[in-house]
């Protein structure tokens, strides 16, 4: 292209025709516009309206590359594109916003916020642009988001009340502020490639450019966000190649040095994760992850600046992510993840969870536990990347994020050079845990003197935070599993059933139990809160009924027990007086009613309860011998007498003669 | 008090004492509310004089008593206690009342405290994945008031959090775990333990809020080891039998391994050195945890550095050293005493206005009686004997011949009156030796004896006849008055 003087209308026709070519993010061709915009500076004002023209009628697809240009020029040639640019930026920018989706806005705004820093390598401390104009854009963006917001939630709410509803707005987007778009194809369909080969507009790269000078490295990797459109079989196949050829590489670095752990578990996790792509339907929003995580990998070196170490990419709410498209979403992205605040929504239909491939649920810090709604593939598949290395680590030593710029942006999505990014401490020796124990394996506590004095605050949370699900009653801690899930619930049970028996234990006085014995002991099993069952305990037994089963042999501790040498000692203390007559379902004859002078109670002699019915004794006995007999031999203490019917003469010579008077029970 | 068939009253008979004065001074102020923010990794420490009562509830954060989590928002009420609330990440308390003592520590042993913890845990793991691997066995000594007992409680609590199932045992008879002091006990702790008992509560008839535990109780009666080293070696072997037995019928025990409590006399003479050495042999202690005392801790190492040398022992000890909390208070006799008394009326009585218990008096003849009594050191002192002189005569017959009697046979007389009887599961006309290594089945107390009419009054935790079984009395716990009028 000649130099010579050509008019400004010239100039901008060749450089709208030039535009036209701009299709994709081609670093080339942005160079190359570049240098022509410089060497043509006379027509500065001509080329800039021409930019600005084609960035506002292009297709949104376009639209990205355009601005990137725009973003080009004004930061390597400068003024007087920036004077000029900045005149129109605001509806640039915001006319421009408004079109594309959501990931294409995400880099928008990263760019927007690269215009609020001075140029890098620049002597200038002034910003790109000037203050006042983005913060105008800043303000706008704000306030769209909000107002989405609110859109947002009105429509979960809606949602929330007709799920068929829900489900249908997941295929079919919500209403859009242009639907237009709609029809358009996602403009970066093949973006990845593109950006990954070295072909695009690199940010981080810039300063191999014609100018050599350097621009802000704000390129993060993230890979183009696919929708829930170009989610298809075709970008699971992409990245299910990306991982095979991870896989392969790991595999000869494996080979070459098999004792490296590091190798393995990445491997391991490798190979786990295309077993769970290849099985089954991830949402988009996780697809967008994996695939993050997997260019990531990819590339071994990383561009300089934000790549050494991004930030945990934030896995957004899928709720939100599911969504494609509009603004809602993007706004509801951006507000879930600054604000940490649940939407009222219901989360997604997980997928059916999977054979958890060494994925273990815990350690995921409570702080976040909205970011985890859903369980499943989800959260064992980030646990396993995790502890792998493969995803950063998301530990409860993650430092808060980083103050919000003064915008109240999401500052995650805008990786400050130097200053207020720092990149996440490295991460604690990560604890695989199963169902709340930990894996004893990777306790670094040796038993001596020494090693017990190191502070290990990396173990601290095995205490604490993995087992997050805590009783309101005893606080005692449940894992955050679907065992620990059923213990809670049976343990809460337990609370119920002992506040019930409470509340009916106030009418009868209570009494110490007698000791195990040795053998008892040693065969007892105090499988949790059930143990006050297996206490010799007369009462503790028929706590259903309003009555009460005891026994009048005091050789026996456990009189509820069938030990009991002679059935027609057995009795049933009647504590509803209105219940005075009761017929033995055996021999149809009736229980003898009386006053029994041990227990001081009304009760019903050679009585013995059964569930709901009372039986004599003896009948009931002779009906079940078989299984009695069985039980004969495990009561507290052995009979010290003879069985059956002699209790009188037990009485006479064996046990002591005692009164019983019971304590006046106030 | 509405505690029935008593007359309690709400200060313990005897000296007031010198913490009371010091109490009744300061303006009587019933349930002063007051709000602590403990920051984290602190410790807010807090003496409770007998007599008076003071209300803790977490309002936020987390927070926990050796070990055992406080749920938000519960009252927990502590009277006659000297205790420690700690939190790993900070918390806001509501305290009623006035302890007499309280102040809020930033140091706090609490990282070597945790970090034992998981060095247990470990092998704990360790022993889960092969049958044939023992889980940890350790044996916590120090001198008195080094926070033995706390450190006992933080492991348990610490290791029934995460899922096990330690076998807690207590060889100190001067605080009976779970029991009257006095005993020793065994117990194999699967459930929450409770935040104001400490280890919790033996079962009742009826319901517990907190889930009971099931100890396995032996009487010793006497207030140290050395008083009677006989029958203590004869206790803690057949413990450790006991308690080794459990440990391979369930799978839980054996990986959770044991814990155990131990006087602190007994790390401060020759005879109590001989006494822990058979202790550690018996339980085949893995690891060795000395607690606040450098002397002790170089003197284990003599006695067991080596040990692998010879031949037929089992594996190497590991031995710890563990410094003493700052909190560690000395608890004065008056304390202890006190202390005493009310485990023995929450064993008739129950935990006043938490749950009440009926125990029943009832009258038994003499002749009904077959009493025993431990021998005591009271005609021979052991401690003159030549070392393991004591040991070589098995058979401590009824009339103690030989050295000091496991045993002896007593007469029912008004020196029975006030005492606490072990009832044992022995059976009357079993050999001495038996007797004296019997389990206990629980307690009476003697309330009154008439020697003329030949019968005494005694109250018996359960209705029913006393079973006719051999009963122990001895010197420790002292005879109460307190407890019936």
């Amino acid at each position: 292209m000649s130099s010579t003087q050509l008019s400004s209308e010239e100039i901008a026709e060749d450089y709208r025709s030039s535009l036209e070519d701009l299709a994709f993010n081609s670093r080339y061709e942005i160079s190359n516009l570049t240098v022509i915009a410089k060497e043509n500076i006379h027509a500065a004002q001509a080329i800039a309206r021409t930019i600005e023209e084609h960035i506002a009628k292009t297709s949104p697809n376009r639209k990205l590359p355009a601005l990137y240009l725009l973003d080009s020029v004004a930061k390597n040639v400068g003024t007087p594109y920036t004077l000029f640019f900045q005149r129109d930026l605001y509806s640039t920018f915001m006319n421009a916003y408004s079109k594309v989706e959501p990931s294409v806005r995400r880099k928008l705004e990263e760019m927007l916020y690269t215009w609020k820093q001075p140029v890098p390598n620049s002597s200038s401390s002034n910003p790109v642009f000037s203050s006042e104009v983005t913060r105008k854009i800043d303000n706008a963006l704000i306030k769209a988001r909000t107002a989405a917001l609110q859109h947002q939630q009105k429509q979960m709410k809606q949602q929330s009340q007709d799920p068929k509803a829900y489900n249908r707005s997941i295929v079919t987007p919500p209403p859009q502020l242009h639907p237009q778009y709609k029809s358009t194809p996602p403009p970066i369909a093949n973006g990845p490639s593109q950006y990954m080969n070295g072909q695009s507009y690199d940010y981080g790269n810039n300063s191999q450019g014609a100018y050599g000078r350097n621009t802000v490295g704000y390129r993060r990797e993230y890979p183009m966000q696919p929708s829930a459109h170009s989610a298809g079989c075709s970008s699971v196949d992409t990245l299910l190649g990306d991982i095979s050829g991870l896989i392969e590489v790991s595999q000869k670095r494996f080979a070459e040095d098999p004792l490296n752990q590091e190798i393995q578990k990445r491997l391991k996790a490798l190979l786990d994760l295309k077993t769970i792509l290849q099985t089954q339907q991830l949402p988009p929003a996780q697809l967008a992850l994996v695939r993050e995580q997997v260019t990531r990998l990819a590339n071994p070196t990383p561009p300089p600046a934000m790549a050494i170490a991004p930030p945990p990419p934030p896995p957004p709410p899928p709720q939100a992510m599911q969504l494609p498209f509009s603004k809602q979403d993007l706004a509801a992205l951006l507000a879930t993840a600054t604000q940490n605040q649940p939407l009222v929504a219901p989360p997604p239909v997980p997928p059916p969870p999977p054979p958890p491939p060494s994925a273990p649920p815990a350690l995921l810090p409570s702080a976040l536990p909205n970011m985890f709604a859903p369980p499943g593939d989800a959260a064992s598949l980030f646990a396993s990347l995790q502890k792998a290395g493969l995803l950063p680590g998301l530990s409860a030593n993650i430092p808060p994020p980083p103050p919000p710029p003064p915008t109240g942006l999401p500052s995650f999505l805008f990786p400050v050079p130097g200053s207020s990014f720092t990149p996440p401490p490295p991460i604690p020796p990560q604890i695989p845990m199963r169902q709340g124990k930990l894996d004893w394996r990777s306790i670094d506590v040796e038993m001596n003197t020494m090693s017990l004095k190191i502070p290990r605050p990396h173990l601290l949370p095995l205490l604490n935070e993995a087992l997050p699900n805590q009783c309101s009653s005893c606080a005692r801690r449940f894992a955050d599993s679907e065992t620990g899930k059923k213990e809670k619930a049976s343990h809460l049970d337990w609370h119920f059933r002992v506040h019930q028996r409470m509340a009916e234990s106030v009418k009868r006085g209570q009494n110490r139990s007698w000791y195990l014995g040795e053998e008892e002991w040693i065969k007892s099993r105090d499988d949790g809160e059930d143990s006050s069952s297996l206490a010799p305990n007369p009462n503790s037994h028929s706590s259903n009924g309003n009555n009460t089963t005891g026994g009048s042999s005091s050789s026996s501790s456990d009189p509820n027990s069938s030990s009991n040498p002679d059935p027609k000692d057995q009795y049933v203390i009647i504590s509803d007086p209105s219940k005075t007559r009761a017929v033995c379902p055996i021999c149809q004859e009736e229980l003898k009613y009386e006053w029994h002078d041990e227990s001081e109670e009304f009760v019903f002699m050679d009585a013995k309860q059964v569930g709901a019915r009372i039986y004599h004794a003896s009948c009931h006995s002779e009906a079940s011998k078989d299984t009695a007999a069985g039980n004969l031999s495990r009561g507290a203490t052995p009979p010290d007498s003879g069985p059956g019917g002699k209790r009188k003469a037990e009485e006479d010579s064996g046990g002591p003669r005692v009164k019983v008077k019971r304590e006046v029970h106030i | 008090m509405s505690v029935p068939g008593l007359q309690l009253s709400e200060l313990p008979i005897g000296q007031p004492f010198s913490n009371f004065t010091a109490q009744d001074s300061t303006p009587v102020e019933p349930l002063a509310e007051k709000t602590y923010e403990v920051a984290k990794f602190r410790e807010w420490r807090f003496e409770v004089a007998f007599g008076t009562t003071v209300e803790v509830k977490l309002l936020k954060g987390s927070a926990e008593i050796f070990g055992t989590e406080l749920p938000i928002g519960h009252k927990f009420t502590f009277t006659g206690a000297k205790s420690a609330i700690f939190t790993w990440h900070g918390c806001t308390l509501e305290v009623r009342g006035s302890p007499s003592v309280e102040y809020t520590s930033e140091e706090t042993p609490m990282t070597a405290y945790t970090n034992l913890h998981f060095a247990l845990e470990k092998q704990r793991g360790m022993a889960g994945e092969s049958p044939t691997v023992q889980g940890p066995r350790v044996m916590i000594i120090g001198p008195e008031n080094a926070g033995k007992t706390s450190l006992v409680k933080i492991l348990t609590a610490y290791a029934v959090r995460q899922g096990r199932k330690p076998a807690v045992v207590n060889l100190d008879p001067k605080e009976g775990v779970l029991s009257l002091p006095g005993t020793l006990s065994a117990t194999s702790f699967s459930t929450i333990m409770d935040v104001e008992e400490g280890f919790g509560s033996s079962p009742t008839s009826g319901p517990s809020p907190v889930p009971v535990k099931l100890p396995l109780v032996y009487y010793y009666g006497l207030e140290t080891p050395e008083g009677n080293t006989k029958l203590y070696k004869a206790l803690v072997s057949r413990m450790a039998v006991a308690v080794s037995s459990r440990l391979s019928e369930d799978d839980e025990n054996r990986s959770s391994g044991i814990i155990i409590d131990t006087p602190g006399t007994i790390s401060q003479t020759p005879t109590g050195y001989d006494l822990l050495h058979h202790a550690i042999s018996e339980f085949s202690i893995t690891t060795l945890v000395v607690l606040g005392s450098e002397r002790l801790y170089s003197d284990m190492l003599r006695r067991f550095e080596d040990r692998p040398n010879h031949q037929h022992q089992p594996p190497p000890i590991s031995i710890i050293k563990l410094s003493k909390s700052g909190g560690c208070v000395d608890r004065d006799d008056a304390f202890l005493r006190a202390a005493r008394e009310r485990s023995i009326r929450e064993y008739f009585f129950g935990e006043p206005k938490k749950r009440t218990l009926s125990p029943y008096t009832m009258t038994v003849g003499f002749d009904d009686l077959n009493i025993w009594r431990v021998g005591e050191a009271s005609t021979l002192n052991t401690s003159l004997l030549p070392i393991g002189h004591d040991d070589d005569d098995d058979e401590g017959g009824g009339g103690g011949v030989g050295g000091q009697a496991l045993l002896a046979q007593a007469e029912c007389s008004m020196l029975l009156q006030h005492s606490v009887a072990a009832v044992l599961h022995a059976e009357i006309g079993d050999e001495v030796r038996a007797l004296a290594e019997s389990s206990v089945m629980g307690f009476v107390y003697i309330a009154s004896v008439d020697e003329q009419k030949r019968y005494m009054k005694i109250l018996a935790p359960m209705p029913g006849r006393l079973p006719p079984k051999p009963l122990v009395v001895s010197s420790f716990p002292e005879p109460t008055f307190s407890l019936v009028g």
